[in-house]
């Protein structure tokens, strides 16, 4: 046990520095055991080692820490197997039972060790660095902590894959709502079972209550300006102010740069409501879609789409276009990055109810998917924040774990 | 001796490039030197040769010896090639290579002036050629790399006879403007246009024998050497085709000058002048005209008007001076020289597509005339120093200036083809590339002239005149490439299974290489819609294992090959005419539409084909590419002779692999492994060894280092070096141990010798001998001074004994402390032991892999020697099926790999449901409440 939660790494495990084999010695598919170099062939937790070498030098067992020791310092994985290590690398050999525990305890003190980094070309640590690396360590309460800890890394990494898969639904769901429609009940129309609910259109079949029009008849669009540049006066005013290079995100809820009253009086730039799809025309971001959340002003490059009347739903146009974007950038002229006109955008055939309701319950069931997206998103924040409290509370021992704690698992 | 071959020829340059870039010069300054060199040594040779022959033939008529030479050999009049002086003679400047008298640049540039003096042609080729070029002061090439030059370039002769097809010179000349285009970047798109896109235009234009084909913008030529090459390869003469070019640059014009000359091109008509304001090609003072008309413009660069000739050229409009818009001029140009009945091709940039202003009119009329046959969209980054993607128009021209145009085929007329060719290329490190696959698809949909979904749409003048389109010509407007959005099905994403309509939807695909869905997906009981992983598939990776042995898929891949092998017993004969027939082209359009049909239909094995039209052509194409040179070899030297070929390939291979530059692995060639398996086993093991056993003493030597080492210190450190300094170290102290016994032993030695001398004077007056006091008694002598003598000397005894005694104790002490010295030196060669053992063996390994590498050469010919005539024929041919096969499998595979991967994606997206994962989450979340709640924070 040691005093003060704190022990060296020296004191607790057998640290191994890597060496190199020579390079005649290591292949991609020959004999021998698999053969890491450094970091660049981590994966999140294991190694995914792509030689082989039959000359080892150093070798990991299975199970042990591998520690990044030069350009980056720092980096931590888990070898599976035996494994050569080069250079780059270090195994740490804590206990067996100590492994899960010492993971969390390394990563904890990662800064630490970065700290003390040093070289010209390439930042590396010694061996020394490592020995002396102070670990968090609390003796029989290691595995409690391990066991707290792995628990909210698995909670983190299965909230990602729910919002990775929110996100196919929305792809799927978005796709039927934008091209079958809600019936009266609410229910998506089904072409299979029942044809006769659907017509033939230039965008293919649509609901007999659905017509395509060219945007241009149901929405006016036009675009803002950019203030003079040479005149300071015209920036860093209350006035948010919208760059295509933003209209990257779904949602614009906050713009770098503001104008003054001045700066918006000088330009074309205009004040678009908020509530309103912005599609940027040129520019790295052309052809992207973003709702605008807030009220706000745009450079030359974004055009803002307004419905021309309350029969039109903003919020079901951002999606409609969103969701057609792609067919107008085709038509775009320049091969490597499109560039979009006014024209284009106004020309561009869009498939709508014709019933403002039942546009507004499409939107309601995509924004349903989204809220609980980012609900999941905002949770899984909470989950990163809560595991790195709880890594300064446990492994600094100002909360100290049960023992009963294993027995409610 | 051995003919040469293109590679090697190659390479023979490139070292001498190689001397050059030691000189400090780039690309652009030294490939002057390198193809001035290549010059003098080329036509040196050949008029030697020539010589010979018209000396012999004199001989021969009674002249003698000498008149011949004199009179005949030295009379430019008797040669059919250029005439050499004899100061610019190969053998001369070779002799002045030890003459210390004379400065060696000016003797080579002595030799070009002198040569170019006697032969009219050759004026301005090599004006800018100067060895004796100063800057700042100082030589560019220095004299000592003059020498070196001419030494390196000594070492081949490159008469005719000495190739291996007789093309070779020229085709090594363009592997080396493509090299120096290569790297110089940017530059090196002015007049390189890359190989793989002449091809693709030249065989759209198709020429024939007896045209007349027309470059304005033809940098080094490529484009006119490759049509020549096309009608030769489809067995017609080209020596009565008209080649003519332009170029607006000295350095390309002399590159484009000399290519023709290696070519073996008689009477190309290369001109230099800005095509746009004075085009030089005139007939009767009229321009001339032309039955193909292709070029690669410069991109996007401004012209001027003052003084224009010919600006009726430009009847469908003028583009602005300015404003980088001078692509549709040179079209325009293209046009003007074209014959009615003729065809042009030329690469744009995308620009001249949509562009407004005068080129949208241009482009207007150009399509109210019908003068667009096609717009073929390329893939980006092609082109040296263009990163932008470009597109080729074929055009042809419409003197009535009205739709429909009449010089098109009539089921073209009004219409253009659209092909996006631009997502189907090899990517290359800096470049992308035009395998032959990908320019025979695009070939073979110009030729064919219909709709390839997502690939090529015939679009109709009036579909590109309508209010949506207005003339633009943008390709994806009319042909969209870009893959379908990923499908995501609702409910298979909540509830699980897999959707029968994404399955379906890749009928096609599991069809044709006979996987039965069934084997991955087990339909459910009440539900129609959706499948259910099938229990052959617990995890991920039993995907993979479970396609790839399909029994179905097995069939597939073995009809496949049955199809392949009746086809090529139906069709390998036609390879054996061709040394009569010489038709390449002829038996290559033969062998791709016999081939394609036999796979498609599959009779042989009443199989499904599981390749399409293009993928089973592109397998073709890339094969016929890939044996194009064995092929001219066969033309030339038969079967034989393309043994021959491989085998001075592997020997070349061989003999210098330090070389640089890509080359085949020796061991590798199919010739060997088809003959030479035994002997490559054994090598392989010899081989193998030496890896082991360098492995084994590297790691010997790198082992049990001092873990205090830095970096510096851990790179150099030497294990059995460290152990033999100890062992030295051990012995130096044991010597100065010793050092200091030295007075000791001598102290003892003298000692020892006192002792004996003493002994002897104590036993000789002890005893009873004469000298002994006993005696001396007896006799009634005075013993006094006797016992005396005999108490000294046994005094005397008794020290040296004493010291005798201390000493050797001393002594056996400096032993005893050189012990430990010793026990380590012992330990450490029993250490150093196994290392000794390694060394031996690697000298033995080594030893065996050089005889057998040494030997291997003269196995692999006697081999070949002793096969006959039919053997060889036999031989041949099985290599070459071995490689259609193996092309042919590569694409059935990557099909396999393809289904593979479907299902994999299928599994990715499906097989875990979203309740799945918010159970688990959920489960996951409870357990960090229970411990949260355990940790008293709650």
């Amino acid at each position: 046990m040691s005093e003060n939660g704190k022990a060296r790494v020296v004191e607790k495990a057998k640290v191994l520095m890597g060496q190199s084999p020579p390079s005649s010695a290591c292949s991609e598919n020959g004999d021998g055991l698999p053969f890491i170099q450094g970091n660049a062939e981590f994966g999140k937790r294991n190694p995914f080692p792509r030689l082989r070498c039959f000359a080892p030098t150093r070798i990991a067992e299975a199970c042990d820490l591998l520690l990044s020791v030069r350009a980056p310092v720092g980096e931590l994985n888990q070898a599976l197997e035996r494994i050569v290590i080069g250079r780059g690398l270090s195994a740490l050999r804590f206990e067996p039972v100590e492994q899960g525990f010492a993971w969390h305890a390394i990563k904890y003190a990662v800064p630490a060790l970065t700290r003390v980094a040093q070289g010209s070309t390439f930042v590396a640590v010694s061996r020394e660095d490592v020995e002396r690396l102070q670990i968090p360590w609390h003796g029989e309460a290691n595995l409690r902590i391990a066991a707290v800890l792995d628990m909210v890394d698995e909670a983190i990494s299965k909230t990602e894959a729910v919002i990775a898969k929110l996100r196919q639904v929305r792809a799927g769901l978005l796709h039927d709502l934008l091209t079958r429609g809600l019936d009266k009940n609410g229910q998506l129309r089904d072409p299979i079972a029942h044809p006769e609910q659907f017509q033939d259109s230039p965008l293919g079949q649509i609901p007999k209550e659905w017509e395509v029009v060219p945007l241009k008849v149901k929405c006016e669009t036009y675009s803002g300006g950019t203030p003079s540049r040479s005149s300071l006066e015209f920036f860093g005013g209350a006035i948010p102010w919208v760059k295509s290079g933003e209209v990257n995100q779904e949602t614009i809820t906050e713009t770098e740069e503001s104008l003054t009253n001045e700066g918006l009086a000088s330009s074309n730039a205009k004040w678009i409501s908020e509530g309103t799809p912005l599609i940027a025309m040129y520019g790295a971001t052309a052809g992207q879609v973003s709702w605008l959340a807030i009220r706000a002003t745009a450079n030359q490059a974004v055009l803002a789409i307004v419905p021309r009347s309350a029969e039109t739903v903003a919020r079901f146009i951002f999606w409609a276009v969103r969701y057609s974007a792609q067919r107008v950038v085709v038509l775009a002229t320049g091969s490597g990055q499109p560039n979009l006109s006014k024209g284009m955008i106004g020309a561009m055939l869009l498939a709508l109810p014709t019933d403002a309701a039942e546009q507004y319950a499409i939107t309601e069931r995509i924004d349903g998917v989204i809220a609980s997206e980012r609900s999941e998103n905002s949770y899984l924040g909470k989950l990163v924040h809560l595991k790195s409290g709880l890594m300064t509370d446990l492994l600094t021992g100002r909360v100290r774990v049960p023992e009963n704690l294993g027995t409610t698992s | 001796m051995a003919r040469l071959s293109l590679a090697k020829l190659e390479r023979h340059l490139l070292s001498a490039a190689d001397r050059l870039r030691q000189e400090g010069l780039d690309a652009s300054t030294y490939k002057d030197y390198i193809f001035g060199m290549l010059f003098l040594k080329r036509f040196s040779d050949v008029f030697e040769a020539e010589r010979e022959k018209i000396i012999n033939e004199k001989v021969a008529t009674g002249v003698v010896q000498e008149k011949a030479k004199t009179k005949y050999g030295e009379d430019p009049n008797f040669y059919n090639c250029f005439f050499v002086p004899e100061c610019a003679r190969w053998s001369f400047l070779q002799d002045r290579l030890g003459d210390g008298t004379q400065i060696f640049g000016a003797v080579l540039d002595k030799a070009l002036a002198s040569l170019r003096e006697a032969n009219r042609q050759l004026e301005h080729v090599l004006d800018r050629v100067f060895f004796m070029e100063m800057e700042s002061g100082k030589r560019l090439v220095s004299d000592e790399c003059c020498k070196d030059l001419t030494r390196i370039f000594s070492r081949y002769r490159l008469r005719n006879e000495d190739f291996q097809f007789s093309d070779l010179l020229g085709s090594a000349y363009e592997y080396m403007i493509n090299n120096f285009a290569e790297s110089a970047g940017k530059k090196g798109g002015d007049f390189y246009t890359p190989r793989d896109v002449i091809r693709l235009m030249v065989r759209i234009l198709k020429p024939e024998v007896g045209m007349s084909i027309y470059d304005p913008t033809c940098g080094s030529g490529g484009m006119l050497i490759v049509a020549r090459e096309y009608i030769e390869q489809s067995g017609g003469d080209p020596t009565n085709l008209r080649l003519c070019g332009q170029v607006n640059d000295p350095s390309a014009w002399s590159i484009c000058t000399l290519n023709m000359l290696l070519h073996g091109v008689r009477g190309a008509d290369i001109q230099y002048a800005d095509t746009l304001l004075h085009p030089q090609h005139k007939d009767g003072g009229e321009l001339e005209r032309f039955d193909r008309v292709i070029a690669n413009p410069p991109f996007s660069q401004n012209y001027t008007k003052k003084d224009m000739e010919f600006t009726e050229r430009f009847r469908w409009g003028w583009c602005p001076t300015s404003g980088k818009k001078g692509d549709l001029m040179f079209a325009q140009h293209m046009l003007a020289v074209c014959k009615p009945g003729g065809m042009i091709a030329t690469v744009m940039p995308h620009g001249v597509l949509f562009r407004g202003g005068e080129e949208e009119k241009i482009r207007r009329k150009f399509l109210e005339q019908d003068l667009i046959e096609a717009v073929i969209g390329l893939p980006q980054n092609l082109f040296y120093g263009a990163g932008i993607p470009a597109c080729i128009l074929i055009m042809r021209p419409n003197l009535t200036g009205q739709a429909p145009n009449a010089n098109k085929p009539a089921d073209r007329q009004g219409k253009v083809l659209f092909i996006n060719a631009d997502a189907e290329f090899h990517a290359g490190r800096a470049q992308n590339y035009l395998r032959p696959e990908h320019v025979e698809k695009v070939v073979s949909t110009f030729d064919r002239y219909q709709d390839i979904p997502g690939y090529a749409r015939v679009v109709p003048l009036s579909e590109i005149s309508s209010e949506t389109n207005k003339f633009n010509l943008n390709i994806r407007r009319y042909v969209d490439n870009s893959p379908p959005p990923e499908p995501h099905d609702v409910r298979a994403h909540l509830l699980g299974g897999v959707p029968v309509s994404e399955v379906t939807d890749k009928r096609s695909l599991f069809d044709s290489l006979g996987f039965n869905p069934a084997h991955a997906f087990a339909a459910r009981k009440q539900d129609g819609k959706y499948y259910d992983f099938a229990p052959a598939l617990p995890d991920r990776a039993a995907i993979r294992p479970l396609v790839e042995s399909d029994p179905g898929v097995q069939a597939c891949f073995a009809n496949v090959r049955k199809d392949l092998a009746a086809w090529w017993t139906e069709h390998s004969p036609r390879l054996a005419d061709l040394p009569k027939s010489r038709a390449l082209n002829r038996v290559r359009a033969e062998f791709l539409e016999t081939f394609v049909a036999a796979l498609l239909q599959m009779k042989a094995s009443g199989g499904t084909p599981p390749l399409d039209r293009f993928k089973l052509a592109g397998v073709i194409a890339t094969w016929w590419t890939d044996t194009l040179p064995d092929f001219k070899t066969l033309i030339e030297n038969g079967f034989p002779g393309v043994i021959d070929g491989w085998v001075d390939a592997i020997a070349d291979a061989v003999e210098d692999d330090e070389a640089a530059g890509p080359l085949l692995d020796p061991f590798a060639h199919k010739l060997v492994r088809r003959t030479m398996t035994d002997y490559l086993d054994r090598i392989a093991t010899a081989k193998a060894d030496v890896a082991r056993l360098k492995g084994e003493k590297e790691a010997f030597e790198q082992s049990n280092a001092p873990d205090d080492l830095d970096e510096e210190e851990m790179e150099k450190w030497d294990y059995p070096k460290d152990l033999e300094s100890q062992i030295k170290e051990a012995k130096d102290a044991i010597k100065e141990k010793l050092q200091a016994a030295k007075p000791l032993a001598q102290k003892l030695k003298s000692l020892g010798k006192n002792a004996k001398t003493a002994d002897k004077v104590v036993a000789a007056l002890s005893g009873d001998g004469t000298k002994s006091i006993a005696r001396a008694r007896k006799k009634g002598l005075p013993t006094a001074k006797l016992e005396e003598a005999l108490r000294e000397n046994q005094t005397v005894v008794k020290f040296c004994q004493t010291e005798i005694e201390q000493l050797t104790v001393q002594l056996d002490a400096i032993q005893i402390a050189c012990e430990p010295d010793r026990e380590r030196i012992n330990a450490i060669e029993e250490e150093l032991r196994p290392y000794e053992a390694i060394k031996e063996k690697l000298g033995e390994a080594r030893g065996r892999f050089r005889t057998l590498t040494d030997d291997f050469v003269n196995e692999l010919k006697s081999r070949c020697v002793a096969m006959n005539a039919d053997q060889k024929r036999g031989l041949v041919l099985e290599l070459f099926a071995q490689d259609v096969q193996a092309g042919l499998d590569a694409a059935a595979d990557e099909k396999r790999q393809e289904l593979a991967r479907y299902i994999e994606r299928l599994w990715d997206k499906y097989r875990v449901t979203l309740g799945d994962l918010r159970i688990g989450r959920h489960t996951a979340e409870e357990q960090v409440k229970v411990f949260i709640k355990t940790l008293g924070y709650t």
